[in-house]
């Protein structure tokens, strides 16, 4: 029956299904739009498997992906149906996959003589490898087939995104978290989703998430590297008390690294997380630098990696548009699981609501120029904050339609260092700002009131029309 | 532990003794004793020493696992504890690996040091026999049913020959016997998740001692090599049986409801392994709920023998496809879930810890075959887990009814320490349920801090116009109804209700407050203890039920 205005037939495309055959060791490369939908599975009567990114597809479940540059591998060959009409598709030949396999039979080595050490010992200690290399070149991708493929093995990998830039893993765009995955990941949603309280298929993954609220480590250098070490705590200390995750060890992923500029930052991180193995993708330079640099320190193996020729270059409108369903879903959820959050109203002047705002370094120090400075003091001496506390008359629409973290200290006693390094609980979107009324109107994932704990609003992840 | 503080490290001293324990080929007391000495000096290492003692006998060439084994029987001897605990922990499979693997005269070599095992040590205080009674009897069982299952087979095995032959030809026989016995090239851990096959592949060939020795006829070890796969099922349980591990002793010639027990108690073990592996395989599911049935039933009646032996034979077929070792043909194995650790065997086990030269190694791309074995299927199944949505609702956290309480949104992640405690692969509904806790009492929380801020408290206006002009009765003042933004309603600020009676939200406190230091002070006795102490209890769930109730109706 069909309802006026409501062309149901529209929407149900049956016509466009098409069948593709991999041969083994090839890999089916797709895209689709982020208006787009493509449904693909393995066709039933097809003997072999195939992966996507690590993680094997079940034999006749159909998977709905959109807005997504992905690839589907098979090392038996194995025959696909695809449903919808992908921009881009073809089958690739040459796929670095067996030497990142290597690259994890080398790992599951290592994981498989910590697990014989006893768990005291210094030997316990599974591999930890740190992902490094230029925009663009799959360190994402490869952290998922590393993941992946040690889940597939028993292994219980701790994941760890240092990407503040991109996408976010189990969290939203402009966060590091950290999870550990003992249980398979989400195929049509690269790791998976934020916990929520709605049934799921895949086990929750509860991470651990830091907001930096920055677009790149190096505009809030400082406090970047004091959110590294907090991490790097509760990680170690996790890891502590769980002695699977120790001996399989950590894979880091990161922002990309791909000038000298950075050997700082991952230097720190090295050290921070007692990195044993740095994986460069796709930057023969940025290998011999980090040859280099880390020739001296003996327990750190540099190795290079090629990169796939399937990595894509993802224009900005791309990964905007990436970020934005990132935070869509995280408020509204997807098609399989419709969330409805809640809209709720903050007064600006309840003792109970402190803002916060993150400050960009780079913006800062332009303002603060060393000339203006007393003599015989140095920038040193200078405390450049890195959040600081917002006054109710401060707040304006200019934070319309960003997102706000809702930090673990309260509101009454944080100062600027609790806030500055405090872990997140949760999110809100802020929909409308009223000045004259002095409250603001927020989406929240939880009905009842915000809880009375500092809010801290970024720059990043930018502006989005969520509603 | 205190004793990684010390220089040098267990670590290092295990490297150390890892070391020489490769240059102990021969029986030599002079050695044996030497490295004894070293052991007792460093016996703050005694873990890490004896798993590296262990793991030479199990990895070392059967020549080398006589003198090995002797150090360990000297360690225990002459140092004794910590040292026999951690022994005794894997005696079993360290002697049975062995035992398994060596040939006649040291296998005899082997009996004979097990049974000192049983007494005391000469000369020690204590009447307490070096290994506890337990460990060396399920080794003494083991090799009883090795040799019964080897008595067995080669009456069988003459049967059929004399049935064919019509004539008794025991020297054909019995080199036709060695033969087929011969081809055991699975290493002896097959079944064993956690262990792996050592850098040394068993021998080519070995012939099957106990039975020679009961023929009286000893064999010479080595003949023919023969092809490596293709292990028959006879030959399975004949080597199933006889290294006495997991498989059960299913040729033994009387079942009892003991030994049958004890056999389906490891097939449980590993059906219910691989039911956490694939929880939607039905196949698994199925064979999981049929081993738990049998179990009762043997534990709880007395079967015939022919049942038991029906029962038996239905077993020995199970453990056979619970156990198929992974096959060395490129097609998948025919059981989804290999043991996933062991199934690296590609790659040679040492002891290097550098990637570099791993990698160098191999990198370059190479035929990869078995990768169905390498990489198990645990794909991503259809179904979510239905249960965990009921035991949500069974546990009052997801209201059914509640209209759009049960997608009611993304959960915010939780505080550090709980984040550090959790752990993916404990009961899921216990982790969400805890999360979901979480969040209620911070929401409670945030009720509480708030009802200090009284002007934050309200409860919805009474719709009663009786109600309507209602007084507080502590301060006997009116209530202030205003219209709340939040709840989009009429309510009475600073407003509380308990036990059927709206209160000033700041007078309540205080009367509340007044009733701990009214029981202290237990001599005033006016004051109705009982009553206020039930109406708080009250107050509480109320304000758990006013916090609900807001919920609902937003």
């Amino acid at each position: 029956m069909a309802l006026p205005g409501l062309d149901i037939s529209d929407s149900i495309d049956t016509a466009a299904s098409l069948e593709r055959e991999i041969k083994p060791f090839q890999e089916f490369r797709f895209e689709v739009a982020p208006t787009n939908t493509v449904t693909i599975k393995i066709k039933t009567e097809s003997p072999g498997t195939a992966e996507l990114f690590g993680t094997e597809l079940s034999r006749g479940t159909p998977y709905t992906f959109t807005g997504c540059k992905s690839a589907i591998y098979s090392w038996t060959g194995c025959t696909l149906i695809i449903e919808g009409s992908p921009s881009v598709e073809y089958i690739a030949e040459e796929t670095p996959m067996s030497t990142y396999l290597n690259l994890h039979i080398a790992l599951e080595k290592l994981r498989f003589a910590a697990s014989d050490c006893p768990p005291t010992a210094d030997g316990a200690q599974g591999p930890r490898i740190l992902l490094i290399g230029p925009p663009d070149v799959g360190k994402t991708t490869l952290c998922k087939i590393l993941t992946g493929y040690s889940i597939r093995q028993g292994r219980k990998p701790m994941v760890i995104n240092l990407d503040n830039g991109g996408e976010g893993i189990l969290s939203v765009p402009g966060t590091i978290s950290a999870a550990s995955f003992g249980s398979v990941m989400d195929v049509e949603d690269g790791f998976g989703n934020s916990p929520m309280s709605a049934p799921s298929a895949i086990p929750v993954k509860l991470p651990l998430v830091y907001y930096s609220g920055l677009e790149t480590p190096e505009s809030g250098a400082a406090r970047y590297k004091k959110l590294v070490t907090r991490m790097s705590v509760a990680v170690n200390s996790r890891l502590e008390e769980d002695i699977e995750s120790k001996n399989t060890g950590l894979i880091i992923d990161t922002p990309s690294f791909e000038n000298q500029a950075n050997g700082d930052l991952i230097s720190y991180i090295v050290a921070e997380f007692s990195v044993t193995a740095i994986a460069v993708l796709g930057s023969e330079r940025l290998y011999n630098t980090m040859l280099k640099s880390f020739a001296t320190s003996p327990g750190v193996t540099v190795v290079k990696l090629p990169t796939s020729g399937g990595c894509v270059d993802r224009d900005p409108p791309f990964k905007k548009a990436c970020r934005d369903a990132a935070v869509k879903k995280y408020f509204f959820g997807d098609e399989k699981c419709t969330l409805s959050p809640y809209t709720v109203t903050v007064e600006f002047d309840s003792p109970t609501f402190a803002l916060w705002e993150v400050v960009d370094s780079t913006i800062a120090d332009a303002k603060t120029n060393l000339s203006f400075l007393p003599i015989g003091e140095d920038e040193s001496s200078l405390q450049l904050e890195e959040v600081k506390r917002l006054s109710p008359g401060d707040i304006d629409s200019r934070f319309e339609n960003l997102i706000v973290a809702v930090l673990q200290v309260d509101a009454k006693d944080a100062g600027a260092k609790e806030v500055g390094e405090s872990a997140v609980l949760g999110f809100l979107y802020v929909q409308e700002v009223d000045e004259k009324a002095r409250r603001m109107k927020v989406l929240s994932p939880v009905p009842g009131r915000v809880p009375a704990k500092a809010l801290l609003v970024g720059k990043w992840p930018e502006g989005m029309f969520l509603t | 532990m205190s004793f990684t503080d010390e220089v040098p490290s267990p670590a290092e001293l295990a490297e150390d003794y890892k070391s020489s324990l490769e240059d102990l080929s021969v029986n030599s007391r002079w050695e044996i004793t030497n490295l004894t000495v070293i052991a007792k000096e460093n016996i703050h290492a005694a873990q890490a020493i004896s798993k590296v003692i262990e793991e030479h006998i199990q990895k070392t060439s059967p020549l080398r696992k006589l003198p090995a084994l002797y150090l360990l029987d000297s360690i225990a001897k002459n140092v004794g504890t910590p040292y026999t605990l951690f022994f005794g922990k894997n005696l079993y499979r360290t002697f049975m690996d062995s035992y398994s693997l060596v040939e006649g005269p040291v296998r005899r070599k082997l009996e004979e040091m097990l049974q000192t095992w049983k007494q005391p040590v000469p000369g020690a205080t204590s009447s307490n026999p070096l290994f506890p009674a337990e460990t060396t009897r399920k080794i003494d069982n083991a090799l009883i049913k090795a040799r019964t299952a080897a008595v067995q087979q080669q009456q069988k095995q003459m049967k059929q020959d004399t049935a064919r032959f019509g004539i008794v030809q025991p020297s054909v026989t019995a080199s036709a016997n060695a033969v087929q016995y011969r081809s055991t090239p699975t290493p002896p851990t097959l079944v064993n998740g956690h262990g792996q096959p050592g850098p040394y592949g068993p021998p080519p060939s070995q012939t099957f001692d106990a039975r020679t020795e009961n023929r009286g006829t000893p064999q010479p070890p080595a003949q023919e090599p023969t092809p490596l796969p293709n292990l028959s099922q006879a030959n399975y349980q004949q080597l199933a049986a006889h290294l006495g591990l997991n498989a059960p002793n299913l040729l033994a010639n009387t079942p009892t409801t003991d030994a049958l027990l004890s056999d389906i108690r490891p097939l449980i073990a590993t059906t219910q392994a691989r039911f956490a592996e694939n929880p939607w395989d039905a196949e698994i599911q199925k064979r999981l709920k049929a081993l738990l049935d049998l179990q009762t039933i043997l534990s709880t009646q007395q079967l015939p023998t022919d049942q038991l032996s029906q029962i038996r034979d239905q077993l020995s077929r199970i453990a056979i496809s619970v156990h198929v070792p992974a096959p060395t043909a490129p097609q998948p194995p025919p059981i989804p879930a290999v043991p996933p650790v062991s199934s690296s065997p590609a790659l040679p086990l040492g002891q290097t810890t550098n990637l570099a030269a791993l990698l160098s190694k191999f990198s370059k791309p190479q035929p990869i075959t078995n990768i169905p074995a390498i990489l198990p299927n645990s794909g991503p199944t259809t179904s979510g887990p239905k249960n965990l949505f009921e035991s949500l609702l069974s546990a009052g956290l997801l209201k059914p009814n509640g209209s759009s309480q049960p997608s009611s949104g993304t959960k915010p992640s939780t505080t550090l320490d709980e984040w550090i405690r959790f752990r993916e692969d404990e009961d899921d509904s216990t982790a969400i349920t805890t999360g979901l806790n979480q969040l209620s009492s911070d929401l409670t929380a945030a009720g509480t801090t708030a009802q200090e801020i009284t002007t934050q408290n309200y409860i919805p206006a009474p719709n009663d116009p009786a109600l309507s002009n209602i007084t507080c009765p502590v301060c006997k003042e009116k209530f202030t109804t205003v219209w709340h933004p939040d709840a989009e309603d009429w309510v009475l600020m600073d407003a509380i209700k308990s036990g059927g009676r709206i209160y000033h939200a700041s007078c309540f406190s205080e009367i509340s407050k007044e009733h701990p230091s009214g029981s202290a002070t237990a001599s005033r006795g006016s004051t109705p203890e009982n009553s206020i102490s039930k109406g708080k209890r009250k107050a509480d769930q109320d304000l758990a039920s006013i916090i609900n109730k807001i919920k609902k109706e937003k």
